[in-house]
């Protein structure tokens, strides 16, 4: 994309202080009646009208960014290049990109000083790496002082360009069954729906019954002709709740890579998910299947961001009443923190709802540099522990130091 | 040796100046702490350009000599100005050629003077003060 942008030059300091230089020299020359001494400031008049006739700019610039994909994985090493055209002769241009704050610097400069011919392209190369969210790159500012320095151009030229960091996705294990009451269709491995494909038990053969689904190891053994008998393929919708309160941001990155891993998860099994972002403007995504409902979810957790949030009970409350499916399971991802979090999590067990709750240790990124530190870590994390226990009953509660895999989390309590 | 931050090329007009200055009056030495601030802020320089402008109109020094010292006085504070930046050698080719233009410009005047009626110093006045009013209307105006 390219947008061109036309900039007018404006007077510096400079121009003004050399301006005022000559006109004191010419009034004292009409002050001392020595008129014809105006002449005096002839250099001062040609060094002027050089410049505003020959470096006074015109300046057409054409910026365009190039980056590699519009959505990255957090973490990853990305190389930007802006290309900068002029349409004029640019002596010394400055440029500076805005480079947004959720990428990381990590070779190259954002400030670069140019000299550009007519119709000369340049590229300016640069690596960032990639946060989670969504990075917003809203122009470029430059900068232009002509060769005495009596004018310059400061000027924003707007580029937009958008890059979304999604999060890191790890290989899980289901922490629940799949099995539900949901006939599914669909990119799903089920070749005949309704009829079934699941083997369910074995039984007499009735007259009317396809022959292809006799057992014949079954009808030697019991001298009976046995039939296989099978039922549809059922699946349990799974809803997703991310609790994005200000509380947990330490390991909100963490909490949102889990949600991502197992919603990949749970479009490898074939289940059909919901999202709840509990933001203090919550943001919810009905329940669906399949890859492209996958990256919709995937694109809002990319941009989910902690939140003064203490209403999410109220949000699962209202949802559970008008929008979660009957025998959902829920996912429940919350550093349990807050009252209200914790309510929540009541709420969804009191209205008959099987939770699954990962919830991320939030002082396990805490390196404690003093005893007092370590010593109030470790009762903040005995207290955390008590509250786990208390709300162990409400659901199965995976509790996660986030230093180690989710996978393992997963595993110590679920075993399958 | 460690390598000095900025180059000095300036200096070269800054004792000429200072030396041609000092053939027309020997209290504009006076001036010389002035020009010295002024190769590194371009403020000073202005008030050095604005006082060494003053000086010759005082002493009711013009000509080329005047227009050379007001120009060498011009090349010090913007050069210096450049050597802070270290620009590109062409820059400074320009402004010496542009500041160096007022000598042909002056002996122009004065040549055709002659041919004019009496008003001619007060009506080259007036042109001067006339082209400073444009430029200084066509440099600001957006």
């Amino acid at each position: 994309m390219a947008m061109p942008g036309e900039i007018k030059p404006e007077l510096t300091e400079r121009a003004a202080e050399t301006l005022l230089a000559m006109w004191l020299i010419l009034i004292s020359a009409f002050f001392f009646l020595r008129w014809e001494l105006a002449y005096l400031i002839l250099p001062i008049l040609w060094v002027f009208f050089v410049s505003i006739f020959f470096f006074r700019p015109e300046i057409k610039l054409e910026v365009r960014r190039e980056i590699p994909h519009d959505r990255m994985l957090e973490g990853e090493v990305a190389e930007i290049r802006l290309r900068v055209k002029s349409n004029a002769r640019i002596p010394s241009l400055k440029i500076e990109e805005d480079i947004p704050d959720g990428l990381e610097l990590v070779e190259g400069s954002r400030e670069h000083v140019l000299s550009l011919g007519k119709d000369e392209e340049r590229v300016i190369k640069y690596r960032v790496r990639v946060r989670r969210g969504i990075h917003e790159f809203n122009g470029v500012r430059v900068s232009y002082r002509d060769p005495m320095g009596f004018f310059k151009l400061d000027h924003f030229i707007e580029h937009y360009t958008e890059l979304i960091g999604m999060p890191l996705i790890e290989d899980v294990p289901t922490p629940y069954s799949t099995r539900g009451t949901k006939i599914t269709a669909g990119p799903l491995p089920s070749p005949r729906i309704g009829e079934g494909v699941e083997f369910h038990a074995i039984r007499e053969y009735q007259p009317g019954d396809p022959l292809k689904i006799i057992n014949w190891k079954a009808t030697a053994k019991t001298g009976k002709i046995m039939a296989n008998e099978y039922e549809s393929e059922r699946k349990v919708d799974v809803i997703f709740i991310v609790d994005a309160s200000y509380r947990g941001r330490r390991v909100f990155d963490h909490l949102v890579r889990a949600a991502a891993s197992l919603m990949l998860n749970a479009l490898n099994n074939g289940t059909s998910f919901g999202l709840l972002l509990a933001e203090a403007v919550p943001l919810w995504v009905r329940v669906d299947y399949g890859k492209r409902h996958f990256f919709k979810c995937i694109d809002f957790l990319s941009t989910a961001k902690p939140d003064r949030n203490n209403m999410i009970a109220y949000q699962v409350e209202h949802l559970i009443r008008s929008r979660f499916p009957a025998r959902a399971q829920l996912l429940y991802f919350s550093t349990l923190l807050t009252e209200e979090s914790r309510e929540a999590l009541r709420t969804m067990s009191a209205y008959g709802y099987r939770v699954v709750v990962i919830s991320p240790d939030p002082y396990s990124l805490v390196e404690p540099k003093t005893k007092e530190e370590e010593l109030a870590v470790r009762i903040l994390r005995l207290k955390r522990k008590a509250q786990l226990r208390r709300m162990a009953s409400h659901g199965i509660i995976i509790d996660w130091d986030v230093k180690k895999p989710l996978k393992a989390a997963i595993a110590e309590v679920i075993h399958p | 040796m460690r390598k000095p931050k900025r180059r000095f090329y300036s200096l070269i007009p800054l004792v000429l100046s200072i030396y041609l200055l000092y053939t027309v009056d020997r209290w504009s030495l006076l001036l010389l702490p002035l020009a010295l601030l002024g190769v590194q802020w371009h403020f000073f320089g202005m008030l050095f350009l604005t006082g060494a402008g003053v000086l010759l109109v005082y002493r009711n020094v013009g000509g080329v000599l005047g227009i050379t010292i007001v120009a060498l006085a011009l090349l010090t504070i913007e050069m210096g100005q450049m050597d802070k930046e270290k620009a590109p050698y062409e820059h400074y080719a320009v402004l010496i050629l542009a500041a160096s233009m007022s000598i042909p410009t002056y002996l122009l005047i004065r040549t055709i003077s002659p041919f004019l009626p009496r008003v001619e110093v007060t009506a080259v006045a007036a042109g001067v003060v006339l082209a400073l009013y444009l430029f200084t209307r066509t440099a600001g105006e957006d």
